[in-house]
């Protein structure tokens, strides 16, 4: 899972915690455990006139026994009275299946201090049974262990970084829908891409050949970003880039992959041919204005 | 912006654009008419680009800040220097 993948579960996991109340509240609890113990821990539920036998999970590991309180808002009496009357039906029903005893709340503030020491009464009164609690911060860290395809199944798919950078760069999508629209130029220009700038960045002669191949169209970009009636939008497009670019160097990738991972931004090499030489073009004309890849500065020049 | 860049070219900079409002602006105009004056006088010349209402206004936050033009009574018009 990579950290914006994790990001996006946290966000997700603090959002289910936060809007589920009463059974809502218990059913997230109870498949989140499922997920974390399988075969391990057993949702427990109410079955006709039985109840749920003042439980709403097990744990047969550890023999603990899980009470779930969600209410929409935390009154003092009323979880009192729950706690005690949860935790004494609990030890009647159970009896020696039960050795633990967590109280699992919604109260992202943690528990009141009456409660705290109501617990460890009842533990002090009760010293075969060990008692506890879970809160938004032990939940967390339960569910924050979770594989990827677990915390899916519970809270929605999230994107990776790599799914992310795949996505193509939307706000281009109107020059590259516009560059086979437009009437070609009469004499493209058959110049090569500059020898000593394709040298300075290490890119592979196959890299040179398919931007010898956009440089064709090149004006048509031009053209294009010259007429735009917004005039800083070839500006914001070669930001885009740029920060597309940095990122990309950033993390170390090889020239190549570079310009990979920059072709598929611009709109990939699927689709029509139009498509792939109009991406090819956009990728000249960035080239060629120093947007991506670097500037072939002369020894002795001036800085 | 304000000046020629990679991917904006001179006639399109602000400061070309401020100094074209400057020139249509002989007496006190409303905005919309300055931007009709300014389009008008963009369309005379071949092969001028097109500039939008948002660039256009930009221009004149930009001879606002340097105290070229005044706005009193609904009326732009050229600072006194």
């Amino acid at each position: 899972m990579d950290e914006l993948q994790r990001f996006i579960f946290q966000i997700k996991f603090e959002n289910a915690f936060l809007k589920n109340e009463g059974q809502a509240f218990e059913d997230m609890f109870a498949a989140i455990m499922g997920h974390t113990f399988p075969g391990d821990f057993q949702p427990v539920r109410a079955y006709g006139n039985k109840g749920d036998r003042k439980s709403d999970g097990y744990r047969a590991s550890d023999k603990t026994i899980f009470q779930c309180y969600g209410p929409r808002s935390t009154k003092l009496d009323a979880m009192q009275a729950k706690v005690d009357t949860d935790f004494n039906g609990a030890l009647g029903h159970w009896g020696a299946r039960m050795e633990r005893w967590i109280f699992v709340h919604n109260d992202m503030d943690g528990l009141p201090a009456d409660v705290v020491q109501q617990l460890v009464d009842l533990e002090a009164a009760n010293p075969t049974v060990k008692l506890g609690s879970m809160g938004y911060a032990e939940l967390f860290d339960v569910v924050m262990s979770l594989t990827p395809t677990q915390l899916t199944d519970l809270f929605g798919a999230a994107p990776t970084q790599t799914t992310l950078s795949q996505l193509e760069f939307m706000e281009l999508q109107p020059v590259i829908l516009a560059i086979p629209r437009m009437e070609p130029d009469d004499n493209p220009p058959l110049t090569a891409p500059s020898a000593t700038k394709l040298q300075a960045n290490d890119l592979s002669d196959a890299a040179a050949g398919l931007l010898r191949v956009g440089r064709r169209q090149e004006r048509l970009v031009e053209r294009f970003f010259e007429q735009y009636p917004v005039p800083n939008f070839g500006e914001e497009i070669a930001q885009g880039f740029r920060d597309r670019y940095q990122a990309l160097r950033d993390e170390g990738a090889s020239p190549d992959a570079v310009f990979a991972e920059l072709q598929q931004f611009a709109g990939g090499m699927s689709g029509s041919p139009e498509h792939q030489a109009a991406v090819l073009a956009v990728m000249s004309y960035f080239f060629e204005r120093c947007d991506i890849f670097e500037d072939h500065i002369e020894e002795g020049a001036a800085t | 912006m304000i000046l020629p860049t990679k991917h904006i070219r001179p006639e399109r900079a602000l400061l070309t654009v401020g100094a074209e409002v400057l020139a249509c602006l002989n007496r006190p105009m409303t905005v919309s008419k300055v931007w009709d004056e300014v389009r008008e006088q963009r369309g005379k010349s071949v092969g001028t680009a097109p500039i939008n209402y948002d660039w256009f206004v930009l221009a004149l936050n930009l001879l606002f800040m340097l105290n070229a033009v005044t706005f009193e009574n609904g009326l732009l018009r050229k600072a006194v220097t």
